[in-house]
C-alpha cells in the first residue's frame, strides 16, 4: 500500500518538477553555448533566466512539499486519502518520501546544470587538483575524506528530512485549532525551533562545567571528525522520530476535516 | 442479520456547537436507510464520524463492530458531499486508482456504468461538468462490493434522468449482507427505496421507524411526515 | 408496465394490490413464471424488502407459488382469481357507496344514478 501511495504522489507531484527540471537543464545548455559567442544583452538575459529558475527550483521544492501534504491531506482531497484502507503513517512517510526524492532530484538537477554551464575540460582539471589535494591532506591527519563525504551527506538528508518533517508536524499542530489554523501552524514551527534551542543551550551549559571541551581536545583528530557526524546523526534520527510519531499520533487521533 | 453501524452517547461539538448531541443509534444489514434532516442538522457530521474523518467528543462509533480504522475502510463506500477527487486525474486514472487501493472493486461494473451515463473516461475531471463530476463520485463508490455505503446527500446536483439511474443502481446493487445509508433532504425521491428512516434535528434524532410503519400508523407519507415535523 | 405509488398507503400494500390487478386483468399470464424479487423492486423502483414482503404476502393468499429451484409462479388457479376479483368488485363498490354517502345521497338515489349512467354509457 506504501509503494501504491508514494506512485500517486510522486505522479501528481512530477507534473510540477518534471518540467520545471527540464526548463533549466535547457537554458543551462543554452547559456553554455552562449559562452562559446559573445552577445552581450542576449547572454545578460539567459543567465538571469537561469538562476530566476534556479531560485524557483530551491523555493518550489519546499512548497510544493508542504502544499502536498497540506492539500492531500487536510483539505477535500483528504477525504479520499483518510477513507482509504492504509495506516495513517503510511499517508505521512509516503509523503515524506516523495518529498525527500525531489529534494534530492532538484539537488542533483541544480549541480548538474552547473556542471553542463561550467562544461570546459580546464574548469574540471583545476577542480580535481584541489580535490586531490584536499584528500591528501585530509589523510595525512588520518581522516579518509571520502568516509566523511559519505557521512556529510547522510547527515545532510537527514537533517533535510528533520526539518520536513517538523513542518509537517507544525501543520498537524495547527489542525488542532478551530481556527487560524495557519496562524497557529506558524506559531507552532516557531514554538518549536524556540524549544530546541532552549534544550541545545541546556545541554551546552551542562557540559561546559564538566570541562567538555578540554576532553574533546584529548580525542585525536579522526575521532573528532567521525564523531561528531554520528552524534549528530543519532540525535536527528530520535528527533525525527518524535516528530513523526507526534504528526502521525494528531492525524490518527485528532483528525477533524471540514 | 448483524448490525453495521452503531453509536452510543455519540457526541460531537466544534468548538462551542453542539453538532451531535449523544445519539445512540442501531443499524443492521440488509437495509436501505434514509438520513433525513434539514440542512446543518448533523447528517454530514455523523457520516464523517463514521469514516474517521471527524473524531468523537463523546461516546463511541463502531462499524462493522470496530472503531474506525483500516478494517472498517476496508468495507466502508463513502460519498462524501463534496468534490474530493484530483482533479487532474483522467476517469479511467480513478478507476485505475480505487481498484488499486479497494480489493473489493469492480472495473467491470465501473466501465459499464460510465457507459451507461455515456462519461467519457478519456476526458480529464477537470474537464468535466459539476454534474457529472458527481456522477463519476458515485459511479466509483458504487462500484464496490462493500458492506456500507454511505451516500451524503447522492441525487442533489443531478438531473432527474441521472437521480433515476442512481436510485437504481443502488437498487440493482442492493445485497442482504450489505447497508445503504443515504442522507438527503429530497425524502420524496427516495421514500420508495428506503426501508427505514431516520430523522435528525439539531443533532438529536428525533425519529427512527420503518416507512411501511409511517404509512400504516399516521396514513401519510414519509415526505409529508417530515414537511410536519420540520415546519418553520 | 407502469407502477405507480400514492402516497397514503404502505408501499407493500399498493404493491399486492397491483400484483393482484394485474392477475385479474390478465396483464400476468395464470401459471407464467414471475421475474427475481429484485428484478421486481428495480423494476417497480421499489426497496428490495418491501417488494418481499409484498410477494410473500400475495403468496399466503395463493396467488403466488413458489418452487424451490425455478422461483416464484402466478397461480393457475382460476377459481381463486375469480374469488379475489369478487372480492375486489365488492370492495370497490363498498368504496362508492361510501363516497355517494358522504355526498349525502340515499339508497334510492344512488340506484337511480347508477341505472340512469349505465343507460348512459349503453351497457
Amino acid at each position: 500500500m506504501l509503494g501504491k501511495l508514494m506512485k500517486y504522489e510522486l505522479q501528481a507531484s512530477a507534473k510540477t518538477f518534471l518540467p520545471l527540471y527540464g526548463v533549466l537543464l535547457l537554458f543551462a545548455l543554452v547559456n553554455r553555448l552562449l559562452f562559446n559567442f559573445s552577445f552581450g544583452a542576449l547572454q545578460g538575459i539567459a543567465i538571469t533566466i537561469y538562476f530566476g529558475l534556479m531560485v524557483a527550483i530551491a523555493v518550489l521544492t519546499i512548497i510544493v512539499n508542504i502544499q502536498r501534504f497540506y492539500k492531500t491531506l487536510l483539505t477535500e482531497e483528504g477525504y479520499l486519502m483518510f477513507t482509504l484502507p492504509v495506516k495513517t503513517w503510511q499517508l505521512v512517510i509516503s509523503r515524506l518520501f516523495t518529498a525527500m526524492i525531489w529534494v534530492i532530484g532538484s539537488g542533483i538537477v541544480v549541480m548538474s546544470s552547473i556542471l553542463i554551464i561550467n562544461a570546459r575540460p580546464e574548469m574540471y582539471q583545476s577542480f580535481f587538483s584541489i580535490w586531490r589535494e584536499v584528500v591528501q591532506q585530509a589523510s595525512m591527519q588520518g581522516v579518509n575524506l571520502y568516509l566523511l563525504g559519505i557521512e556529510g551527506v547522510f547527515l545532510l538528508f537527514l537533517n533535510m528530512t528533520s526539518n520536513i518533517l517538523l513542518i509537517y508536524t507544525a501543520i498537524a499542530i495547527g489542525h488542532l485549532f478551530q481556527q487560524k489554523q495557519v496562524l497557529a501552524s506558524f506559531g507552532a514551527y516557531m514554538g518549536i525551533i524556540v524549544v530546541i534551542q532552549a534544550i541545545a543551550s541546556m545541554i551546552v551549559a551542562i557540559l561546559e562545567p564538566l570541562n567538555f571541551g578540554l576532553y574533546l581536545k584529548s580525542l585525536s583528530i579522526p575521532t573528532i571528525a567521525y564523531g561528531t557526524g554520528i552524534v549528530f546523526i543519532i540525535a536527528i534520527v530520535i528527533w525525527s522520530f518524535c516528530l513523526f510519531a507526534l504528526t502521525t499520533y494528531i492525524l490518527n487521533k485528532r483528525l477533524n476535516l471540514n | 442479520m448483524s448490525i453495521l453501524l452503531e453509536t452510543k452517547g455519540l457526541e460531537k461539538k466544534f468548538g462551542k456547537t453542539l453538532a451531535l448531541a449523544g445519539i445512540d443509534l442501531q443499524i443492521e444489514s440488509g437495509k436501505i436507510v434514509g438520513l433525513l434532516g434539514p440542512n446543518g442538522s448533523g447528517k454530514t457530521t455523523l457520516i464523517k464520524l463514521a469514516n474517521g474523518l471527524l473524531t468523537p467528543t463523546k461516546g463511541e462509533i463502531l462499524v462493522a463492530g470496530k472503531q474506525p480504522g483500516i478494517e472498517s475502510k476496508r468495507v466502508v463506500a463513502y460519498l462524501p458531499d463534496k468534490n474530493y477527487l484530483n482533479d487532474w486525474m483522467k476517469v479511467a486514472d480513478l478507476v485505475k486508482f480505487f481498484a488499486d487501493f479497494y480489493l473489493d472493486f469492480q472495473i467491470t461494473a465501473a466501465e459499464e456504468m460510465l457507459d451507461n451515463l455515456q462519461i467519457d473516461k478519456n476526458s480529464s475531471l477537470k474537464a468535466l461538468s459539476k454534474g457529472t463530476k458527481e456522477k463519476v463520485q458515485l459511479i466509483l463508490v458504487m462500484s464496490r462490493k462493500a458492506e456500507l455505503y454511505l451516500l451524503d446527500e447522492p441525487i442533489a446536483g443531478v438531473d432527474p434522468a441521472a437521480r433515476d439511474y442512481i436510485l437504481n443502481t443502488i437498487l440493482t446493487n442492493y445485497n442482504p449482507e450489505a447497508s445503504v445509508i443515504i442522507s438527503t433532504h429530497l425524502i420524496a425521491d427516495v421514500e420508495q427505496i428506503l426501508d427505514e428512516v431516520i430523522f435528525i434535528k439539531n443533532g438529536k434524532i428525533t425519529l427512527h421507524s420503518t416507512v411501511d410503519a409511517i404509512r400504516e400508523e399516521k396514513n401519510m407519507s414519509v415526505d409529508a411526515l417530515f414537511r410536519e415535523e420540520f415546519k418553520c | 408496465m407502469g407502477w405507480k405509488f400514492s402516497n397514503d398507503k404502505p408501499i407493500f400494500a399498493q404493491i399486492i394490490d397491483q400484483v393482484e390487478l394485474m392477475i385479474i386483468s390478465g396483464q400476468y399470464v395464470l401459471g407464467d413464471r414471475l421475474l427475481s424479487v429484485r428484478d421486481m423492486a428495480t423494476e417497480a423502483g421499489v426497496n428490495p424488502n418491501t417488494m418481499q414482503k409484498a410477494l410473500t404476502e400475495l403468496e399466503k393468499k395463493g396467488l403466488l407459488l413458489t418452487n424451490r429451484t425455478n422461483g416464484k409462479f402466478i397461480t393457475d388457479d382460476q377459481e381463486l382469481v375469480q374469488q379475489i376479483r369478487a372480492e375486489k368488485a365488492v370492495k370497490y363498490i363498498a368504496q362508492l357507496l361510501k363516497n355517494m354517502h358522504s355526498l349525502g345521497y340515499g339508497k334510492k338515489e344512488i340506484q337511480e344514478i347508477f341505472n340512469k349512467q349505465m343507460e348512459e354509457l349503453g351497457a
